[in-house]
């Protein structure tokens, strides 16, 4: 696998750099802007974009933007955007636009190899991926009874994982259960939830998200 | 002799010298007439004002002189002055622009009795003492020119305020003048008027008379408002530097601090998978130990900068920030309207702060939730809290609402907290936002 980092501060770039090759990750570029960010895409095609979100001029949301652009501009090119914001804005600001083979984590899983390699893994391979926390947040979020007061301990697990963004075989391998077992809890929680049950896994990503934030 | 004795003036019979006195003194007058009307004309070029006012005399003056001139100029040839038919229609003619003269002075002195009877009932208006900006709508009125300004200077250095103390321009404009009304040596207004409007000092000055005690009512008024504006600025400067203080420590926390906290977990992983031997179970146990306070360090300097000043408002916006406080308010927020456009950034800031208290408070207060409804109604802001709460008197929550109520004043916005029989809470406030 082929990847290039995007972080202004050296420590991060480098260290994160070191620790992928370590684990056999082939890192084929480093910047430190979007600009050469956006070079490097474009001459050696890498299969994800490892993007911090705040670089250079403003420090806003500049990764963000690269992230968008190379998803447009090179589609198979996938994205992994790092940010500091638990914020589910941004996140799904960057999802909504292109569920497929986008990625948002922490800042921090950087440290977390295990975490790092899966998300590039997946989303090399199409999928959307969004931090634990992140969903965690969404799911805890204060809110008047619902639907989600319905599910059941394994439902509301299994619920997490699809917000995550995991294909109904990721599911399955982490809870260790058979993946019909899974297609059945969610097509039971989606009903729950009054979501359509759509065979397209982006869309049903989208869906989850959409149900928690409103 | 028989002509000597039928002319009883006659000095000397010489018609050649008469006849020719006659001729120079009919060249003198045709000059002279000729002079008039070119001086006349010269002067009526004198100012747009005074020609406005001197036109009904002035024209039937001119016709009037042109006619007597005609008359030498038709003379002239004959050499004497006669009573022809033309001389006659020219002496009619001279006659009527004499009483249109006539009518012409009687209509300057009716409009001078207006003007000074308008005077008068400006007296009579300012003595009531108007509503801040009456004396203006008065004068204008008075004057005929509804873009009227009147402004005072106020401060020291002195800059020109409007009746309701906001700054007024008093820059001579494309077809506006600036007329000061003084008095002893002191400019106590300036008015801004149609170009040509005040040319006359007399005028001017019974103005200022008629409206002295008015002027100086309102100025002293203007002078007040002008020193509250000046503080709602003041506190507009204090609030927008604290904000740009807040932002900078935020950034500072994020980019600063966090990001170093991040550097370090990474490289304690590093140091951890680049020894050659598996480290010592009890090396193993502090690293991990070391990590997970990283994590937590890293989680908390997140929540403090976020309190500090959210990213997410400057970054996203309003509506992006308001979703963020739902997800992590202790009280359910259920958000209504939430325009997604942007605003100028003290105004997010106040809606929002406002909206993070209002949150706060009514969690501390037991409360089920709060709906959030954020409307843009032409130049303001309308954001509505209602709280539902089993008991709690609504003055508690104002309160508690200071420092949200300090940000809507100073963006000279107004706030209301209103309970509503039912247990119900409503806060509104209303922010300008000047787009």
């Amino acid at each position: 696998m082929r990847v290039v980092i995007a972080d202004d501060a050296m420590l991060i770039r480098e260290g994160t750099a070191r620790l992928l090759e370590d684990a056999g990750v082939q890192v084929v570029g480093k910047a430190a802007d979007a600009e050469k960010l956006l070079q490097i895409v474009a001459t050696e095609h890498p299969d994800v974009a490892i993007i911090d979100i705040r670089m250079p001029p403003t420090h806003t949301d500049e990764g963000l933007v690269a992230a968008e652009q190379i998803r447009s501009s090179h589609p198979d090119v996938g994205v992994l955007v790092l940010s500091q914001y638990l914020e589910s804005r941004y996140a799904t600001r960057l999802l909504e636009q292109h569920p497929d083979a986008s990625g948002y984590l922490l800042k921090e899983r950087v440290s977390d190899i295990g975490a790092l390699k899966d998300a590039i893994t997946r989303i090399a391979e199409g999928e959307c991926v969004l931090d634990p926390t992140i969903v965690a947040r969404l799911i805890k979020r204060p809110r008047h009874r619902g639907p989600l007061d319905e599910l059941t301990d394994r439902e509301r697990e299994v619920l997490a994982l699809v917000a995550e963004g995991r294909s109904n075989h990721g599911i399955a391998q982490i809870l260790v259960l058979s993946p019909k077992t899974v297609e059945a809890h969610v097509s039971r929680i989606m009903a729950k939830l009054g979501l359509d049950d759509t065979p397209d896994y982006h869309r049903r990503v989208l869906a989850v998200l959409a149900f928690f934030r409103s | 002799m028989a002509c000597a004795r039928a002319n009883l003036v006659l000095v000397r019979p010489e018609p050649g010298l008469a006849g020719g006195l006659l001729r120079v003194g009919l060249i003198a007058g045709l000059a002279w007439t000729t002079w008039l009307v070119v001086a006349g004309a010269v002067l009526a070029r004198a100012s747009p004002p005074r020609r406005r006012v001197i036109w009904p005399v002035l024209a039937p003056a001119g016709c009037y002189l042109v006619l007597v001139g005609a008359d030498f100029a038709h003379s002239l040839p004959r050499g004497t002055l006669s009573n022809d038919p033309l001389d006659y229609r020219l002496w009619l003619g001279q006659a009527a622009m004499l009483v249109l003269m006539a009518l012409g002075v009687a209509w300057g002195w009716v409009r001078d009795r207006r003007t000074r009877s308008a005077v008068v009932r400006l007296v009579m208006d300012t003595a009531q003492s108007p509503p801040p900006g009456g004396l203006r709508d008065a004068l204008a009125g008075m004057l005929g020119d509804p873009g009227l300004e009147l402004a005072y200077p106020v401060g020291e250095p002195p800059r020109h305020v409007r009746a309701d103390g906001q700054a007024a321009s008093v820059e001579p404009g494309k077809a506006q003048d600036v007329t000061p009304l003084v008095r002893r040596g002191r400019t106590v207004a300036i008015l801004r008027h149609r170009a040509g409007l005040l040319e006359d000092p007399n005028l001017v000055d019974e103005v200022e008379a008629a409206a002295r005690l008015a002027l100086e009512n309102e100025r002293l008024q203007a002078e007040v408002l002008a020193q509250l504006e000046d503080l709602r600025a003041a506190q507009a400067r204090i609030v927008a530097a604290g904000d740009d203080e807040r932002q900078r420590l935020e950034r500072n926390l994020h980019d600063g601090a966090q990001q170093r906290l991040v550097g370090v977990s990474l490289a304690l992983r590093l140091a951890h998978s680049q020894s050659s031997v598996a480290p010592a179970p009890r090396l193993a146990g502090l690293l991990g130990q070391a990590d997970r306070g990283l994590r937590l360090a890293i989680d908390e300097l997140r929540e403090l900068a976020h309190g500090i000043y959210p990213a997410v408002l400057a970054d996203e916006g309003l509506a992006a920030a308001v979703e963020a406080l739902a997800e992590t308010s202790p009280t359910p927020v259920t958000i209504g309207d939430l325009p997604e456009e942007r605003f100028p950034g003290p105004v997010e800031t106040a809606g929002y702060f406002l909206i993070a208290e209002a949150s706060q408070l009514a969690a501390l207060a037991g409360a089920n939730g709060i709906t959030v409804d954020i409307e843009h109604d032409g130049n303001r802001l309308l954001v509505k809290i209602t709280e539902e709460r089993d008991a709690g008197p609504g003055h508690e929550m104002e309160a508690g609402l200071s420092d949200a109520a300090d940000r809507v004043g100073a963006l000279g916005g107004k706030l209301h907290v209103e309970s509503l029989p039912g247990d119900t809470i409503t806060i509104r406030a209303e922010l300008p936002c000047g787009s």
